[in-house]
C-alpha cells in the first residue's frame, strides 16, 4: 500500500515518489512550484486547506490533489 | 558575444535597450525598482490584458536607459497572462541586461528562471536579494562558486535597505550572457539540437525557442518570426519537421515532455544547490511564519478573518464611504463645482445642451458628481485596503480559508480574490475575474459579482437602510442572498459547460507592506479606474437622459408597477426606484430611503425591496463591463437572468411572509 499527502500529519516530512496525476496542466503548475517526485514536503497542516513546505516555498493545496501525490513509506517527524 | 554587447559608455544613445526586472513573485522586484528609478514610475498596462509594467529612468555609468519591471513568473513557458507578458517583453526588447531578481532563500526556485533565461542567451546578471532574511535564517549561499559556475555576475542585495545595490550597478557595465547551460537527458538534447538547427540563424535564443516547442509553445518561436520574418511556406516545412521531432522524442517519455524538462532543470538546480547552498536542517519559524501560521490556523484563523473584515470595515465603510464621500459629495460638488457648472451653463442658449450637462441626469452634476464624488473615495480606501492585505500576503490566505465555502459552489479559493474586490467595484473585479484559469470559472464568478455582491456604493445604502430594520430582518436578508448566491453558484457549475481547476497556490511569505509599494500600487489602480470606469459612468448617464427626453423613463416605469405591485406587494412608487436604482445606486436607494422614513413601506417589504435591490447589477458600467470582457450575449444573457431573478426571489420571499403569516 502506497501512503499520499492525505496520510501524513501535521509536522511530519516525507519524500515525494510519484504525483500520480495525467492532468498535465496539474503536473506543470506544481512542477514550476518545486513540486516534483524526489523532492521532501513537509506538511503544516491538512484544515481548512492542504498546506505543505517544500523547501522554502509554501503550498496550499485541495485534498483532491494531496491524495495524488504519493509519498515513500519512510516519514520523519520533526519537532 | 562581445561585439554584440558592448560595454556601455555615455557616447553612446543606448535608451532604446532596455534593463529588464524579472523575477519569481514576491522577491523584492518593486523594491529595488523604486530603488534604481527614484519613484519616477510610468506604469502601464499591456496591451490586451491586465498585466501591469513598470518603466522608469534608470542611470548607469552616466547613460540613461529605461528600466521595466515585469510581473513576478514561476516560469518562462508562456501559459499565463503574466508568463505571456513578460516573454513577450523579454523578446521584443532587445535587453542590454536581464537583471534577475531571487529571494536568496528561494534559490532552488530562482534557478529554475535562471536556467530558461540561460537559453535565451540574454546578457544576465542575477540578484540575490532578501539577503538579510536568509542570513538570519542561518542560510549561506556562496555568491562567488555560483557566478563561477554561471558565468555571470551574482549579487548579494537587500533592496529595501539599498545593500549591494552599487554592486549590481557596476555588475551592468559589461554584461554577458549565461555561459552556463543544461544538458537534458540524451532524447531531449538531441532533439534540441535538431530543432535548433531547423530555426533561422538570425533568430535570438535559438535554444529556448526548441526547448519551449518540445514543451507544446510555439508562442516563442513565433514571436521571434515576427522579428525577423521568413517565407511562410519555408516556415510550415520547417514546422512540420519540428513538429514530427517533438512527436518522435514524446513517445520516448512517460511524462509530458514540458514536464519532463522541467523536472530536468529542478534536477539540475539541487546538483547546482549541493555546491553553493548551505541551510539548517530544521529551523524554528520565524515570529513572521508564526503569524502566516495564525493566519490559516483551523481555528484562530476565523477571528483573524473577523478582524480583518473589521478593520476594513471601519476604514472603507465608515471613513471612505461616510467622511470622504460626504466632503467631496456636499462641499466639494455640492458647494463649489455644481454651482459653477450651472453658472457656467446658463450662458449657453439650448436648453437640451444645459440639462445634458447640469440637468437632473446631467453630465457634470449626475455622471462626474456620481463616480468622483460619491465611487471614487469609496474606490480609492478600499484599494489601499486591498494592496495592503495583498502586499502584507493575507490575500492568499485568505483563499485557503474561503476554499472550502467556495468549493460548494463549484469554485475555489482563488475565486475569493475577485469578489473580495467586487465589496469595492464590481465593475473592477469583473476585470479581474481574468485571474481565474478557465473559462467557465470566469463566467460564474462574473455572473455571482453581478447577481450577488454588493458593491461599495449599494454597501453603504444598504447599511443605512439597515437602521430601519431589526436584527432579524437583516438576518433575513442576509440569508437569502447568501443562499441566493451559493445556490445560483452551485447550480451554474453544473449548467456552465467547462472543466473547474483544483486549488494549488502558492502562499507568499507574510512581510511587513512597505509603504511606497502600497502607494504606487493604489495609484495605479485608481489611475485604471478613472480611464476605464469613468467614461462608463458617463456613458451610463448619457443613456439615461437620452431615456428621460424620449420619454421611455416614465413609459418603463409604468411597465414596470404591476409587476412590483402584483409579485413583489410593493408600492408603485418603487419601480422607479428600481429603475433608477439600476443606472444609479444611490438615486434609487435615496428614494427607497425616502419611502421608508416617511413609513410608506411596512418592514416586510422594506426587506424584499432590500433583496432585490441587492440582487440586481449594481450598475450599468458593469453590464457594459461584461460586454467588453465576454461579448454582447453573455452580457445581453446575465442581463437576461439576472433582472427576472431577482423579481423571482423578491416574489418568493413576499409569498412566504403571506404564507407564514410572518410580519415584522
Amino acid at each position: 500500500m502506497t501512503s499520499s499527502l492525505r496520510d501524513l500529519k501535521p509536522g511530519q516530512v516525507a519524500q515525494v515518489v510519484d504525483i500520480a496525476s495525467n492532468n498535465t496542466d496539474q503536473l506543470l503548475k506544481l512542477s514550476a512550484l518545486g513540486l516534483v517526485p524526489g523532492c521532501f514536503v513537509r506538511l503544516q497542516q491538512r484544515f481548512p486547506a492542504y498546506i505543505v513546505r517544500v523547501g522554502e516555498t509554501l503550498l496550499s493545496l485541495d485534498g483532491a490533489i494531496a491524495e495524488k501525490i504519493l509519498l515513500s513509506q519512510e516519514i520523519e517527524q520533526v519537532k | 558575444m562581445n561585439m554584440e554587447y558592448p560595454p556601455i559608455n555615455a557616447t553612446i544613445p543606448i535608451t532604446n535597450r532596455p534593463i529588464l526586472l524579472i523575477g519569481n513573485p514576491n522577491v523584492g522586484k518593486s523594491a529595488l525598482f523604486a530603488r534604481f528609478t527614484g519613484h519616477r514610475v510610468d506604469i502601464s498596462n499591456y496591451p490586451g490584458t491586465t498585466v501591469e509594467l513598470a518603466h522608469g529612468p534608470f542611470s548607469v555609468n552616466g547613460a540613461v536607459l529605461t528600466l521595466i519591471d515585469t510581473p513576478g513568473i514561476h516560469s518562462l513557458l508562456p501559459r499565463s497572462d503574466d508568463e505571456r507578458v513578460t516573454c513577450d517583453v523579454l523578446q521584443n526588447s532587445s535587453p542590454w541586461v536581464v537583471i534577475q531578481v531571487a529571494d536568496t532563500k528561494n534559490l532552488r526556485r530562482a534557478l529554475l528562471l535562471t536556467f530558461q533565461l540561460a537559453e535565451y542567451a540574454m546578457p544576465f546578471v542575477l540578484a540575490l536579494n532578501m539577503a538579510d532574511e536568509a542570513e538570519s535564517l542561518g542560510i549561506q549561499v556562496d555568491t562567488r562558486r555560483l557566478a563561477q559556475i554561471l558565468g555571470a555576475p551574482v549579487i548579494s542585495t537587500v533592496a529595501t535597505h539599498g545593500r549591494g545595490l552599487d554592486d549590481l550597478r557596476a555588475s551592468l557595465e559589461s554584461p554577458r550572457p549565461v555561459s552556463y547551460q543544461i544538458h537534458y537527458d540524451g532524447a531531449i538534447e538531441s532533439a534540441v539540437q535538431r530543432i535548433t538547427t531547423l530555426l533561422p540563424e538570425n533568430w535570438t535564443g535559438r535554444r529556448a525557442l526548441a526547448l519551449a516547442l518540445l514543451s507544446g509553445e510555439a508562442g516563442p518561436a513565433e514571436h521571434a518570426r515576427r522579428a525577423n520574418p521568413i517565407p511562410p511556406e519555408t516556415w510550415q516545412a520547417q514546422l512540420a519537421s519540428i513538429q514530427a521531432i517533438v512527436a518522435e522524442t514524446a513517445a520516448q517519455y512517460s511524462q509530458p515532455l514540458a514536464y519532463e524538462i522541467t523536472r530536468q532543470r529542478l534536477r539540475c538546480a539541487d546538483c547546482l544547490l549541493a555546491q553553493v547552498y548551505q541551510a539548517a536542517a530544521v529551523r524554528p519559524p520565524t515570529l513572521a511564519e508564526k503569524l502566516g501560521q495564525i493566519m490559516v490556523h483551523p481555528v484562530w484563523g476565523w477571528p483573524f478573518l473577523v478582524l480583518v473584515l473589521v478593520v476594513m470595515y471601519l476604514f472603507v465603510g465608515q471613513f471612505g464611504a461616510g467622511t470622504l464621500v460626504g466632503w467631496m459629495e456636499e462641499t466639494v460638488f455640492g458647494e463649489w463645482l455644481n454651482p459653477l457648472a450651472i453658472r457656467a451653463a446658463q450662458s449657453i442658449p439650448f436648453s437640451v445642451v444645459r440639462d445634458f450637462l447640469v440637468g437632473e441626469y446631467g453630465l457634470v452634476t449626475m455622471g462626474l458628481s456620481y463616480s468622483l464624488a460619491i465611487v471614487l473615495p469609496i474606490v480609492l480606501t478600499f484599494f489601499l485596503a486591498f494592496s495592503l492585505l495583498e502586499d502584507s500576503g493575507y490575500l492568499a490566505r485568505l483563499a485557503v480559508m474561503a476554499n472550502r465555502p467556495f468549493k460548494l459552489m463549484g469554485l475555489n479559493g482563488k475565486a475569493v480574490l475577485p469578489m473580495v474586490l467586487g465589496l469595492g467595484c464590481d465593475t473592477m473585479a469583473t476585470l479581474t475575474t481574468r485571474i481565474l484559469e478557465t473559462r467557465k470559472e470566469r463566467l460564474q464568478v462574473t455572473l455571482l459579482l453581478a447577481l450577488g455582491v454588493p458593491c461599495s456604493a449599494q454597501l453603504g445604502v444598504l447599511l443605512g437602510m439597515m437602521a430601519f430594520l431589526s436584527s432579524a430582518g437583516v438576518a433575513i436578508w442576509l440569508a437569502v442572498v447568501t443562499a441566493t448566491l451559493f445556490g445560483v453558484g452551485w447550480l451554474a457549475a453544473r449548467v456552465l459547460p467547462g472543466q473547474r481547476t483544483d486549488f494549488i497556490l502558492e502562499l507568499p511569505p507574510v512581510r511587513r507592506p512597505q509603504l511606497g509599494n502600497i502607494v504606487v500600487k493604489t495609484l495605479a489602480r485608481l489611475e485604471w479606474y478613472l480611464k476605464e470606469v469613468l467614461p462608463l459612468f458617463i456613458l451610463g448617464t448619457a443613456l439615461l437622459f437620452a431615456l428621460d427626453r424620449l420619454g421611455l423613463l416614465v413609459w418603463l416605469e409604468r411597465g414596470m408597477a404591476p409587476l412590483v405591485k402584483g409579485l413583489l406587494g410593493l408600492p408603485a412608487e418603487t419601480a422607479s426606484v428600481f429603475l433608477i436604482g439600476f443606472l444609479r445606486r444611490d438615486f434609487g436607494a435615496v428614494g427607497l430611503f425616502t419611502l421608508a422614513r416617511d413609513s410608506l413601506l411596512t418592514t416586510n417589504q422594506l426587506i424584499i425591496s432590500l433583496v432585490v435591490i441587492t440582487l440586481f447589477i449594481p450598475c450599468i458600467a458593469n453590464v457594459l463591463m461584461i460586454v467588453r470582457e465576454h461579448g454582447r450575449r453573455t452580457a445581453l444573457a446575465v442581463a437576461a437572468f439576472v433582472f427576472p431573478f431577482a423579481f423571482a426571489v423578491g416574489s418568493l420571499l413576499n409569498l412566504a411572509f403571506r404564507l407564514l403569516g410572518i410580519e415584522f
